[in-house]
């Protein structure tokens, strides 16, 4: 079973008080945040780890990012992946999600194909959940996204997925792309011997022109249709509204200004 | 930090995330119930944390001294008496190592290395604590068999461990090759073995203290780890690597309590401000403990980076670090609550169960008194 794993690498969920926003290029700045993989993403690793302990085969980790992805990549190999590939170059900067799936799917494409495309549904940061299909419709192959159960065998798989109210269970054919959420497994925590490991393991880089086929309209900036119009910052300060009459004209109030709330 | 190293970070954050997932939770049951952390030592030792502290010669990592101390200083941060059960894992296969018997090794270090069994090492006496010269527990040779006879008080982990390396002095008249004491490894319930009350402690709460009582105990001549004419320098010689391990897991404790007070000092507001930044002295106060917890980062790391070149010639500044790491995280752990005022107080802010923990670093693995009389001997 030829697995691969698409990690995002993203700023630190515990110091997203310490992001802050540009007004000018309407991005995040990140200096002095740490940046760690996507922790659902975490959760296609342990589920690619899992299946290649049962069938057999590797797990290939491929990120599209800065250079400096490689320490992050390094730690996703301490889980016991084989080998990882991080796609880097200048004209894949600002992609949106259509441009980082059709750059990734180009990726999977170069790498030769593999049994299945693992990958987590959304990001910590982004958060767009738009990857995982969009990756399957560039590579033309069935996918399935919210899933949380993966039973994977020669040839297929049985996957859940949480619907409201309910959960829809499908027999997919494989090769296939599936997007997991944090509910489909726990993540084991990378032993000492994996974390030795890992900085033997080959680690390849491919830039935009190692890809075949690669339409350079679809990548980067100007392939990425989606670009921040504006932004506001969220105000968390609390704010005291003393409300005055008689008991009933206090609960009309009180349900007027729920309401307000909920109108949002 | 200049000891630091990308695959260095990696571990740190390997075993803070071990920290958070699997001490963390635990620590509430270990307080109420005095709860033995077995499920997390076997957990450790699957990842091969335990191996770290352990020589590649019998499958273990290094030892990677830097590294040990990343591992306790992280489970330090969540639970003093938690990482010191792993330094003590450390101290209870010491004594075998050193001696290099083969079979022991096989049976006790390696699965105590993989987490599956616990040791124990008995050596304080109620009569002279761990003066060598007052023990009163004997081991004596009867048939070709290793005969214990006496009682030993404050053993770590009594009662939960597989095995007890018990420190006895040769019953006399003994003759050649025995020495005045006899190393000797006892297995829970080997008949006549019996392990006594287990103290109820200002802390520690998951660590096992108690006596244990041997009435006629007959263990095989195999059994014997070490015999021979033993002092207090060779006592203060194996001193060092207990006391670095214990230092990096109070510089742990420390940061841990530190960490904790400071948030909560920068979240508390008087009128539109923080205490933090209100009030001068606050500041001033978090940063002196600051500077006491860096430079007791400095000592620990700098002995363990001695360690890992090979320089074993560490045994004052080994030392030094137990000492000033129970001083210290016992002064910061104490600061910290005055400086969350009521909120510092109460039990489940869980502010003063750093306090008792730190202050067992006073007296286990060797009191602080007399391992400051051993740095005073070493500069005669």
């Amino acid at each position: 079973m030829k697995i691969a794993v698409c990690v995002k690498v993203a700023p630190n969920p515990d110091q997203y008080d310490l992001i802050r926003l540009d007004p000018e290029t309407k991005t995040l700045v990140r200096e002095g945040v740490d940046s760690v993989i996507s922790s659902t993403d975490l959760h296609a690793i342990e589920a690619a780890m899992q299946i290649k302990e049962k069938l057999g085969g590797t797990v290939t980790l491929i990120s599209m990012g800065p250079a400096s992805n490689d320490k992050q990549l390094r730690e996703g190999l301490s889980y016991g992946c084989d080998d990882a590939v991080l796609v880097s170059d200048r004209k894949l900067g600002g992609a949106d999600a259509l441009a980082t799936s059709y750059t990734l799917a180009k990726a999977v494409e170069k790498l030769g194909g593999f049994d299945l495309v693992l990958l987590g549904n959304s990001s910590d940061d982004g958060s767009t959940a738009h990857v995982p299909s969009q990756l399957g419709e560039w590579l033309n192959l069935p996918h399935i996204t919210d899933v949380i159960s993966l039973e994977v065998s020669e040839g297929g798989a049985l996957v859940s997925k949480e619907l409201d109210g309910g959960v829809n269970t499908y027999k997919i054919t494989l090769p296939a792309v599936i997007g997991v959420t944090k509910r489909v497994n726990k993540v084991r925590h990378p032993s000492v011997m994996g974390i030795f490991s890992a900085k033997k393991k080959p680690m390849a880089t491919l830039t935009a022109a190692d890809l075949d086929n690669l339409d350079e309209s679809r990548i980067g900036l100007a392939g990425s249709p989606t670009q921040a119009e504006g932004y506001h910052e969220a105000s968390f300060g609390r704010e005291c509204v003393e409300i005055e009459g008689s008991e009933a004209e206090q609960a009309a109030e009180v349900v007027r200004v729920l309401n307000s709330y909920l109108k949002h | 930090m200049w000891y630091m190293n990308e695959e260095r970070e990696q571990l740190a954050k390997m075993a803070h995330d071990f920290a958070e997932s699997e001490i963390r939770p635990f620590v509430r049951e270990m307080e109420e119930h005095d709860a033995f952390p077995t499920e997390i030592i076997r957990k450790a030792g699957e990842l091969g944390l335990i191996a770290l502290m352990f020589p590649e010669q019998i499958g273990g990592m290094g030892p990677k001294w830097v590294e040990s101390g990343l591992m306790l200083e992280e489970f330090g941060k969540v639970s003093n008496c938690v990482a010191n059960a792993f330094a003590s894992i450390h101290a209870g296969c010491a004594l075998i190592l050193q001696t290099g018997n083969a079979d022991l090794i096989q049976k006790v270090v390696i699965p105590a290395m993989m987490g599956t069994v616990v040791t124990a090492s008995a050596q304080s006496e109620p009569t002279g604590g761990t003066r060598l010269d007052d023990f009163t527990c004997t081991a004596s040779v009867e048939n070709s068999e290793i005969v214990i006879n006496g009682g030993k008080i404050f053993c770590t982990n009594a009662g939960h461990a597989d095995y007890y390396t018990i420190n006895c002095k040769t019953k006399e008249p003994y003759a050649a090759p025995f020495g005045n004491h006899t190393l000797v490894l006892v297995e829970k319930d080997t008949p006549g073995f019996k392990v006594g009350h287990i103290e109820n402690k200002i802390g520690w709460h998951g660590s096992s203290t108690g006596q244990l009582y041997f009435n006629n105990c007959r263990v095989p001549m195999s059994n014997i780890i070490a015999t021979f004419d033993m002092d207090e320098k060779m006592v203060a010689a194996g001193a060092f690597s207990v006391s670095i391990l214990m230092g990096a897991a109070a510089l742990g404790t420390a940061e841990g309590v530190f960490e904790k007070a400071l948030a909560y000092a920068k979240e508390r507001k008087h009128g539109d401000e923080s205490i933090y930044d209100k009030y001068q002295a606050m500041r001033h106060r978090f940063a002196e403990l600051k500077m006491e917890i860096e430079l007791l980062r400095g000592l620990v790391y700098g002995v363990l980076a001695d360690l890992d070149n090979g320089n074993y010639n560490v045994n004052i500044p080994a030392v030094a670090a137990k000492v000033k790491g129970a001083e210290i995280c016992e002064h910061v752990a104490s600061e910290c609550i005055a400086l969350c005022g009521g909120n510092g107080t109460i039990v489940e802010n869980d502010f003063e169960r750093y306090l008792r923990d730190a202050k067992m670093n006073c007296t286990a693995g060797m009191s602080v008194h007399h391992l400051t009389d051993m740095i005073a001997d070493w500069l005669r």
